[in-house]
């Protein structure tokens, strides 16, 4: 499909296609797997969670258990899970497997009594995690749904552990190499944002002061600290790679970092800032590729989104929109679409036009920019004996052709962690030892977010209708 | 139970294929339908055939032992073509009245808790439902009401198909377009102005995000389903019209039968015809489209059809089989690496046969005759291991063949 498409069309959104009417404050696509960007999460103000079909512009489910509203959004790794954090102090992890009808019970990998023990569940509501503070943000482990880290207004983040029911505050704990016993220091530092790097592997963390905490989930260390801003960071978002960070800070500037997938070593590249208008920043990400850097804008009388090109650092497209200011803002993860959020709680799908292709209406013909002399082949019209003919083309059929697997890298999907030791780190004894011991590390946090693994094990999974279900939808 | 047929030697004109490999038995011959049967489906759990036929009533079966499990009239017109969703909850009609119509697989059970609600909702979404309900009596109980009434085509709809994600539905019609449904809000969402001649099959690729439209006018068009624009269009050497096309579990490929009897796999991105596959006076399709599917070669390597026997080993199995033709899951990727699978065609013939090809080489693996009017209806089971086959009058009758 992807390979149809014009490979010269822009990658980024020009204009709103459409709005979908709701009461938002967060939005998140589904990032993974065959139907990565098809849905489309959107927690209410009023602590509704509704998830919206993108192809159809349509509310396929509504999610009530919050009763404030709902800041974050987290799917799990293969969409069968999602997270909510809410102002109320909750998390709710909802099995989007399960339809409220209690007589409807879609039939996939997902739902097979194999793969699923809470098959005759009717409630989608799978768990709720109550807090002593309001949740700002909660993500889910991408590798399993049954590990959560929570981010609260209190400036605590606190890694949940659903397995075993363990909980633990995150702190600035940075390990003593000579007296392992003994902690070298704690500081009491408050956290503005956390997140999992994409493969898993570790945690990063923003500061109220301006650091930047990269902690290993398994031991709870702070392995890396790094100054980015003088002020709080309030947002941190990786790219689909991993390899890269944009944080936002209260000082009104966005900081790219590239991060080493093996050491975690994090390299300020930029800093992106509106300096006319001294914009603050209330969304930051980056496109599906990771070639775009995007900001959405907090002004007071516009909706405004900035994209930024990564590499050049040159700012190419702000995107202007209704005058209701914007709140928040989400990058498809494989098409040049970005959805965002205005005060209102509309929800604006901004997409590239379209123009028609009308050579794909005519088998063999191509458009042309000018006129072209046509070269015609030197057998072009030559008449080929019938006999011939039919063997050549028997011959040429002879090919193998394998038309029953299918692809598995044709969507998006969580990197993997380096725990394969790559090339550039062969160097030198010494590094390669260095770098041994990262990999160690790497490993053991994979085997402990492999244990006791969560039921979403389809990578297809998708989201069933119930054609009988209200959603209280205007009837247009 | 199974009714004897002579062994197929007489007329397998590929002998080496030979005894060795394991052979579809007819069954059982099972009669219901008044009129032609146009369409079979099985469900992707396995646990439902369903049939529709020239007459408008939908009849489901069991595959597995052959009972007929209920049936109701849909239409007062005939049926041309029926699609059931992949996860198993609903299924959707193509009609010559026009309309395509969405039903419960399995009706839940509760339908009297849910009636009151159920019904203001499908009245709200159309009025006309009323008209239709008086007017439409025979076998018609308040279970079998459709939920969705699909308007917006001006002639009979041909063809019908359900998404990948059970979101959409696509269907094709004699008035020469194709339209994209909204299965939720039961309306339009695209209509493709799409060819010149009447559609005869419309289908969706398996990540949802390509819908082809097959035509008499000899053209197979490609479809962007997120713009609704068009992105490619295939033709064949011999402008045959183009009777039946679909996806291959492999997003590379497709397959089309043209009314030249011929079958074709296309490589979608450089349009190129890989493989022609023709069997002269076996295999016959010059007036009446008739759908060929492409299959896993059935693994018998646990011989005993018996699925009830080692029940780990049938379910690991059960999981390979919902995933195949949708999305890869762990297991079968792991059986892929394993041992490359064999791939199958069959199609049915204007002369009552059922070919059965090995994709590969293009020989004919197996025959099977009983019929004796033109097969329109083909479904193979999940499993690979249940065929069944609906044919035209005077015969009107579908036939299950297992392995």
């Amino acid at each position: 499909m992807q390979q149809l498409l014009n490979p010269f069309a822009q990658k980024y959104p020009e204009a709103v296609d459409s709005t979908l009417s709701s009461q938002g404050v967060s939005i998140q696509f589904n990032p993974y797997g065959p139907f990565a960007g098809h849905y489309l999460a959107i927690g209410g103000s009023d602590g509704v969670v509704e998830i919206w079909d993108v192809e159809t512009r349509g509310m396929i489910r509504l999610l009530e258990g919050h009763v404030k509203a709902v800041g974050g959004l987290s799917w799990s790794r293969n969409n069968r899970y999602l997270l909510s954090s809410s102002l109320d102090a909750t998390a709710i992890i909802w099995d989007l497997s399960i339809l409220t009808h209690p007589y409807l019970h879609p039939k996939t990998p997902a739902t097979l009594p194999s793969s699923s023990s809470k098959a005759s569940s009717s409630s989608p509501r799978l768990q709720t995690i109550r807090f002593d503070a309001p949740v700002s943000n909660a993500v889910f482990h991408p590798r399993n749904s049954k590990i959560v880290l929570a981010t609260l207004t209190c400036g605590e983040v606190v890694l949940v552990d659903l397995r075993n029911g363990s909980r633990n505050i995150l702190e600035d704990v940075v390990k003593n190499p000579d007296e392992p016993d003994e902690d070298m220091e704690r500081k009491k530092t408050a956290m503005a944002c956390a997140t999992f790097s994409p493969c898993g592997s570790r945690i990063y963390a923003g500061t109220t002061n301006g650091m930047l905490l990269v902690i290993d989930p398994v031991t709870r260390y702070v392995l890396q600290r790094v100054k980015v801003a003088n002020s709080a960071i309030k947002q941190l978002r990786f790219d689909a790679s991993g390899q890269n960070i944009i944080t936002s800070a209260s000082d009104r500037a966005l900081r790219l970092l590239s991060v080493d997938p093996l050491t975690s070593a994090l390299t300020p590249l930029h800093r992106f800032q509106d300096l006319v208008n001294r914009t603050p920043w209330h969304a930051i990400g980056f496109s599906g590729d990771g070639e775009y850097v995007m900001g959405g804008a907090g002004h007071k009388m516009a909706h405004n989104v900035f994209i930024w090109d990564r590499e050049s650092t040159v700012l190419i497209k702000v995107l202007e929109g209704p005058k209701e200011p914007l709140i928040n803002c989400d990058w498809h993860p494989t098409r040049p679409v970005i959805a965002s959020i205005a005060t209102s709680g509309d929800v604006h799908i901004w997409q590239t036009s379209s123009p028609d292709n009308w050579a794909a209406f005519a088998p063999g013909f191509e458009e042309l920019e000018e006129n072209v002399e046509y070269d015609e082949r030197e057998d072009e019209f030559d008449i080929e004996d019938e006999t011939d003919l039919a063997r050549r083309k028997n011959l040429e059929e002879d090919i193998e052709i394998d038309v029953l697997t299918l692809p598995t890298d044709s969507y998006p999907l969580p990197p993997k962690p380096p725990i394969h030791l790559p090339h550039q780190y062969l160097t030198s004894e010494e590094t390669k030892l260095e770098s041994d011991k990262h990999i160690e590390s790497l490993r053991k946090v994979v085997n402990w977010a492999d244990e006791n693994p969560d039921d979403d094990t389809w990578e297809g999974f998708w989201l069933s209708l119930d054609l009988e279900e209200e959603l209280g939808e205007d009837e247009e | 139970m199974a009714i004897p047929i002579s062994p197929p030697n007489g007329i397998n004109p590929n002998p080496e294929a030979g005894p060795s490999s394991p052979k579809y038995q007819l069954s059982q011959t099972l009669t219901a339908h008044r009129r032609a049967v146009t369409a079979l489906r099985f469900s992707n759990d396995g646990k439902t055939l369903l049939s529709a036929g020239a007459d408008g009533w939908l009849h489901f079966w069991d595959p597995e032992t052959g009972e007929h499990v209920r049936g109701f009239r849909a239409h007062k017109t005939g049926i041309n073509d029926i699609s059931i969703s992949p996860d198993s909850l609903y299924i959707a009609t193509a009609s010559d009245d026009c309309t395509s119509l969405v039903y419960y697989l399995n009706p839940p059970p509760s339908t009297i808790n849910f009636t009151s609600s159920g019904n203001d909702n499908t009245n709200e979404l159309n009025e006309e439902e009323d008209v239709k309900d008086d007017s439409n009596g025979t076998g018609h109980t308040k279970e079998n009401e459709p939920l969705r009434i699909l308007k917006g085509h001006t002639a009979p709809v041909l063809s019908i198909s359900f998404s990948p994600k059970s979101n959409l539905l696509v269907t094709g019609s004699f008035d020469e377009s194709a339209i994209i449904w909204d299965l939720k809000k039961g309306k339009i969402l695209k209509n493709l102005p799409a060819h010149a001649d009447p559609i005869w099959c419309v289908n969706f690729d398996n990540e949802g995000a390509m819908v082809l439209t097959a035509s008499l006018d000899g053209l197979i068009r490609l479809w962007d389903v997120s713009s609704g624009q068009c992105l490619k269009t295939l033709d064949n050497d011999t402008n045959s019209p183009v009777s039946f096309a679909s996806f291959t579990p492999s997003p590379y490929f497709l397959l089309s039968s043209t009314l030249s009897s011929t079958l074709r796999i296309y490589n979608i991105h450089t349009s190129k015809v890989l493989k022609t596959i023709q069997s002269p006076n076996l295999y016959i399709s010059e007036k009446f489209p008739c759908p060929s599917i492409i299959f896993a070669k059935p693994n018998l390597s646990s011989s005993s059809v018996d699925v009830v026997e080692d029940g780990d080993d049938a379910n690991q199995e059960k999981m390979d089989i919902d995933v195949d033709g949708k999305n890869e899951d762990r297991n079968s990727k792991v059986t892929n690496h394993k041992d490359k699978q064999d791939a199958w065609i069959i199609t049915g013939s204007e002369n009552g046969k059922l070919i059965i090809w090995d994709l590969q080489s293009k020989s004919v693996i197996q025959v099977l005759q009983s019929h004796n009017s033109t097969v329109v209806a083909v479904a193979v089971h999940p499993s690979g291991r249940i065929i069944a086959s609906g044919s035209l009058e005077p015969e009107k009758a579908i036939k299950l063949w297992r392995i």
